[in-house]
């Protein structure tokens, strides 16, 4: 973590003015400089900046930067106070308290209230909305009548003055604090919602650093700076970001300077890398995400614990790592490396092809098996993964025949029961709790016929009593302990087989600097200053 | 005449609608749930279900193809699934630059490949015609989108005279749209030269001479009209071709235009998007070729009153 | 001097790396206000000489290896383009054997006529001025006219309209090649008359090609005959009507079909036209001719005067039968 931001983060929180001075003085380190427009480039337009709509990497962290709410993660993944000045939670675990610090106000001006917040969260579980969000707040009393609209309000949601917020849930849920963090809880100002709509998409305020200036769909989005907003954060004057460049087109533009930041693929990663002069224009940000390959315990042969077994010891995760470009490292566990804890006692590769024949010969395939590999064609580190775990599987006496899919037909077939036997898959964290890698992905009591995300159809009632555990324990190192040990439980039963954690090439002009990379929301734009 | 144009008009809306339905079925036998692309792959089955309902998803394709019918004709080309937007609202947005693309491009190619045809079929047989022989069949091999990329790399990049993407005015599109002359100059320059070199022949060109008028006259006023009517139609139906070449290039230049469009939605399974990028492009192709049969009839008179 | 005087032309025709000789020695002159007939089967050289008068041959082809063709005294052979330009049209105007296939198909008539106009007498280019001309060649509602286009004339009304283009520019000599072949029978009067009516009333020069010896006694003041490439008589009309002399001349007379005198057998030329690349050594007619003697083929004949103004290339013409009275005839 960088220090200097650390200090800078608690002046923000202790109010206290710019902490560039502060820093300059007790440390000599370069000063960030205020102007300069940040300019960006992505492939494909966003779909919205509203905070209820985006939901991707590209955009969560665009959306972040213009609104902000109660809570936020430091430099890591630990929760700060960050618009309101302290909370607490009951010792029931139902009831959340908030008190709002004073003097932050919306971009147009006027200071935010705790019914902004009592309307935000209403918004997100809006049916006509739809928001992909709603799920998170649909633990909140009163929710579920809200949304049949069976009331007009949310009973658990209340705002007995302006300045405190209070939400109560149904149950005790602990990773409802991270929900609070999430770009869905972004308090929005209420009487310009409901004047605009459908259109507050382009009309967008907020609490944060940024606001929108403009938005030409398909070709430009411009953010400028929030006039209103205090922080420390907010160096370069604006954002400037271009669409529909491909990749290969970006990095052209990176390279004569007509823009400051690309998402790279691996090639040009690469390039960039192997030039001594240019290296240091790469910036490997990791994701806490988690690419694995998933057995559908309900189809043959994967029903057969041994041949999951044998799958997993017949790859090599080590090969893997470098087959992507050496932009990756292996996934150990299905929880990744930046949420720590188990991963570095679990074996970093079980690469083992005379054991995986082995097995499989115990459960009754002496001379392999045929099956096929399903995988989203479209990504291409998807299907980097696919041949080569194709190629590893061969040795194990595996013959797997790939099956390239769309992505929309891959999800709906891969979340539909007894559709695709054998798959690789990705899953990119919410918020940083262990459980939303364990629970969602592997909690039998979570299986639907159709739009089911444990991909495995996995179903250990053992496992499943100790996430339902986790989810209504406040004690934190109690869940730890619960969860740990479902994850080792899951490891055995390999229902699906952890591979690689992607990281994310990015490539940047040299005058680009800041503390860009963030575990939770990958790309930190508030933090960057230009120099020149 | 007016029969004629009446019955044009006639067969151009059922063309129009046969493409809809066609595309619209094809569209809706590809596999891949529309809901999860509007929704995001993390989305809820609750949220999926509601999204199901609200653009009948899960109804059957011919009743989903009358809805869409029902639609148009009002008038309505539907709403993105991605974006929401009015479909036609985007696709106006975006038609400007893809039409300016696609004049420029045609304008550059005839400006040098009829030169180029005169003179090759004036110096038959010479060194320039057969280099120019050899350089149109170059261009014609060409693939499109290496092209494209080629160009990109060597003047953009490199020499850094072209922005390398994006629109920001109209030199943004002059390297596009030298692509895409490129690929059709080769034909068209030697189209016009078969043409020219029997038109040369002709005994009105001998009558031209006769008459003591220069050598670029006699090119240019008399052999040349008569040499470019039948390319007038080739040019209506490489419309579509060209605009199929549209597609590339403007994902290559990140062109904001309809090309883009189309191909977004299309990865996107955005239906009410992709239907109206083809019934724009289809009505742009009909359109055309109407108007390149009309053109024909005033162009060359003895077509007028043969019916 | 002449207004045109040709003299020793040899034109070749390049194939491959020789050179078939299409026109050899021709020479030939034209008075001011005269009119010459040059009579022929296809592909005895009288399109190719015509056609040089004006340099008008495709020149990659068309390869001019000897003689001088001087209009009003200047040698149209060493002209460069500029001057040919303004020769062509202003001296010289052609009118040629398909007037629907000579006239541009996609410009009205009249802007064509006003074309000729433009180049050589820009004072006179106005509308009035094009339906003048159609007048003058007898096209009715000339007004009307001028704006049709080629295709929606017949072919006798497009023949006058070559001659209106021909004669805008007011040139000295009008050289017609095979002006009526393409048009029907009573087409074919209309235009010679109107040709002769022009002539008197213009005072021009007419070089007139054809086919047909018909033609001949109704417009012709001199006539050159020629055969593979060389004039194998030359002399007056009438005389030459009177007392064709040499023996092809006397073949083509002969084989004209006569209206009295009851049914005859069509009389023919036996053997055909010697091939460019074949032309046999001495006289050309030589292997056709019914009074051709071993002499015939060795020795090249010359073009020698054997009458008055009558020149003939064979030296035997004398010792030939008589011929019949009328063979053909000759108007008062």
């Amino acid at each position: 973590m960088n220090c200097a931001l650390f200090r800078t983060l608690l002046c923000i929180l202790l109010g206290a003015g710019p902490a560039q001075s502060i820093q300059a003085a007790e440390q000599g380190k370069a000063v960030p400089k205020r102007g300069g427009t940040f300019r960006v480039s992505f492939p494909s337009d966003l779909r919205s900046l509203d905070p209820a709509i985006a939901y991707d990497n590209v955009s969560v962290p665009l959306c972040k930067m213009q609104f902000r709410g109660l809570l936020n993660f430091d430099d890591g993944v630990n929760l700060v106070p960050d618009q309101a000045k302290d909370w607490s939670i009951s010792p029931d675990g139902r009831t959340y308290t908030f008190h709002l610090r004073p003097g932050v106000r919306f971009g147009h001006g006027r200071p935010v209230e705790a019914a902004d917040y009592v309307f935000t969260f209403e918004r997100m579980l809006d049916a006509k909305l739809a928001s992909p969000g709603q799920t998170f707040f649909l633990g909140i009393r009163g929710a579920a009548e809200f949304v049949a609209g069976k009331a007009t309000h949310v009973i658990g949601l209340k705002a007995p003055d302006p300045e405190t917020f209070i939400v109560e849930l149904v149950e005790p849920q602990f990773t409802f604090r991270y929900v609070l963090a999430m770009t869905f809880a972004g308090v929005v100002p209420r009487e310009v919602v409901q004047r605009e709509g459908a259109n507050f998409q382009y009309h967008l305020v907020g609490t944060g650093p940024y606001q929108l200036a403009q938005w030409k769909r398909g070709v430009r989005w411009q953010l400028v700076r929030n006039p209103h907003y205090t922080g420390a954060d907010g160096n370069v004057d604006g954002i400037d970001i271009m669409i529909g460049a491909d990749s290969t087109t970006a990095t052209m533009m990176l390279e004569r300077g007509e823009i400051d930041l690309v998402l790279a693929s691996p090639a040009d990663a690469m390039r960039f890398q192997r030039d001594p002069a240019r290296r240091d224009w790469l910036l490997p940000v990791d994701t806490a995400s988690m690419d694995y390959l998933f057995m559908n315990t309900e189809m043959k042969p994967f029903d057969d614990i041994r041949v999951r077994q044998a799958v997993r010891h017949a790859v090599n995760k080590e090969r893997l790592v470098k087959l992507t470009g050496g932009f990756s490292t292996v996934a150990r566990g299905i929880v990744p490396p930046a949420l720590s804890w188990t991963n570095n006692l679990l074996p970093l590769n079980e690469y083992d092809p005379p054991k995986a024949r082995a097995l499989l010969q115990e459960a009754g395939f002496p001379d392999g098996l045929k099956t096929e590999l399903s995988y989203i064609v479209t990504t291409p580190v998807f299907a980097r993964l696919a041949e080569a775990v194709q190629q590893d599987l061969r040795e194990a006496g595996i013959d797997a025949e790939l099956k390239p899919l769309a992505g929309t037909t891959f999800i709906v077939k891969a979340s539909s029961r007894r559709q695709i036997p054998f798959g690789i898959w990705g899953w990119f964290q919410d918020y940083p709790d262990p459980s939303n890698f364990l629970d969602v992905l592997f909690n039998g009591e979570r299986i639907t016929e159709t739009d089911c995300h444990n991909a495995a159809f996995y179903n250990n009632p053992a496992v499943n009593r100790l996430f339902h555990a986790a989810a209504t324990n406040m004690d934190a190192q109690v869940r730890t302990k619960l969860l740990k040990e479902a994850e080792a439980h899951i490891l055995q039963d390999a229902p699906g087989v952890p591979l690689v954690c992607e990281q994310y090439p990015v490539l940047l002009n040299p005058r680009v600097r800041g503390n860009l990379g963030h575990p939770v929301w990958l790309l930190r734009y508030e933090s960057v200053w230009l120099d020149p | 005449m007016w029969t004629r144009l009446l019955n044009r008009l006639f067969w151009s809306v059922v063309t129009l609608l046969t493409t809809a339905v066609l595309v619209f079925l094809l569209i809706n036998v590809v596999p891949g749930d529309v809901a999860h692309v509007i929704a995001g792959p993390k989305a809820s089955p609750e949220v999926l279900q509601q999204i199901r309902e609200r653009y009948h998803l899960d109804e059957p394709v011919w009743k989903r193809l009358g809805y869409y019918l029902a639609q148009l004709a009002h008038g309505d080309l539907g709403h993105s699934f991605v974006t929401e937007e009015p479909v036609a609202q985007a696709i106006l947005r975006r038609l400007p630059v893809t039409a300016a693309l696609a004049a420029t491009a045609v304008v550059m190619w005839m400006l040098i490949a009829m030169p180029l045809g005169v003179l090759t079929a004036k110096h038959r047989g010479s060194w320039f015609d057969r280099g120019v022989l050899v350089a149109a069949t170059v261009s014609l091999s060409l693939p499109s989108f290496w092209l494209a990329r080629m160009l990109q790399y060597w003047f953009s990049y490199k020499l850094g005279w072209f922005p390398v993407a994006g629109v920001r005015g109209f030199t943004s599109l002059l390297l596009p749209a030298t692509t895409l002359a490129i690929l059709f100059i080769g034909y068209y320059a030697r189209l016009i030269h078969s043409n020219m070199v029997e038109v040369l022949d002709s005994p009105y060109v001998r009558a031209a001479r006769a008459k003591g008028a220069a050598e670029t006259t006699v090119l240019f006023k008399h052999a040349l009209p008569n040499a470019v009517i039948p390319v007038i139609t080739i040019l209506g139906l490489d419309v579509a071709v060209l605009l199929g070449g549209v597609l590339f290039t403007e994902n290559v230049f990140a062109l904001p235009g309809l090309g883009k469009l189309a191909v977004e939605s299309v990865f996107n399974l955005d239906v009410p998007m992709i239907m109206g990028a083809v019934l724009v492009s289809a009505t742009a192709v009909v359109t055309v070729n109407l108007v390149v049969d009309l053109l024909y009839r005033w162009v060359d008179p003895r077509i007028k009153d043969a019916y | 001097m002449p207004l045109l005087e040709i003299k020793n032309l040899k034109v070749e025709f390049v194939a491959g790396q020789s050179g078939l000789r299409a026109v050899d020695d021709v020479s030939l002159t034209i008075e001011a206000g005269e009119t010459l007939c040059v009579v022929g089967e296809s592909g005895c050289g009288k399109s190719v000489t015509a056609l040089s008068i004006a340099k008008l041959l495709p020149s990659p082809p068309a390869r001019y290896v000897g003689g001088e063709i001087r209009l009003n005294g200047t040698d149209v052979l060493q002209m460069n383009s500029r001057e040919l330009q303004q020769i062509r049209g202003g001296v010289v105007s052609y009118v040629f054997q398909e007037p629907g296939a000579s006239l541009n198909p996609v410009i009205r008539v009249g802007r064509q006529i006003k074309e000729a106009l433009q180049l050589h007498r820009p004072e006179a280019a106005t509308d009035d001025e094009v339906v003048r001309l159609l007048q003058l060649v007898g096209i009715p509602a000339p007004e009307t006219r001028a704006q049709d286009y080629p295709h929606q004339l017949s072919g006798g009304m497009q023949q006058r309209v070559m001659l209106a283009m021909a004669l805008a520019p007011q040139p000295k000599l009008l050289v017609a090649d095979e002006p009526t072949t393409a048009l029907d029978v009573t087409i074919q009067a209309q235009i010679l008359e109107l040709l002769r009516d022009l002539k008197q009333r213009l005072g021009m020069s007419i070089l007139l090609i054809t086919l047909n010896l018909g033609l001949i006694g109704d417009i012709a003041d001199r006539v050159a005959v020629m055969y593979a490439g060389q004039i194998i008589e030359l002399a007056p009309a009438r005389s030459l009507l009177k007392r064709p002399m040499h023996p092809y001349t006397r073949a083509l007379v002969n084989s004209v079909p006569k209206l009295a005198g009851g049914a005859q057998r069509l009389t023919t030329i036996r053997g055909s036209v010697p091939r460019l690349d074949a032309m046999p050594s001495g006289c050309r007619f030589a292997p056709r001719c019914p009074i051709a003697r071993p002499e015939c083929s060795t020795g090249a004949p010359v073009l020698a005067e054997a009458e008055a103004k009558h020149h003939v290339r064979c030296p035997y013409w004398n010792e030939q039968p008589a011929l019949r009275p009328q063979s053909l005839e000759i108007p008062a």
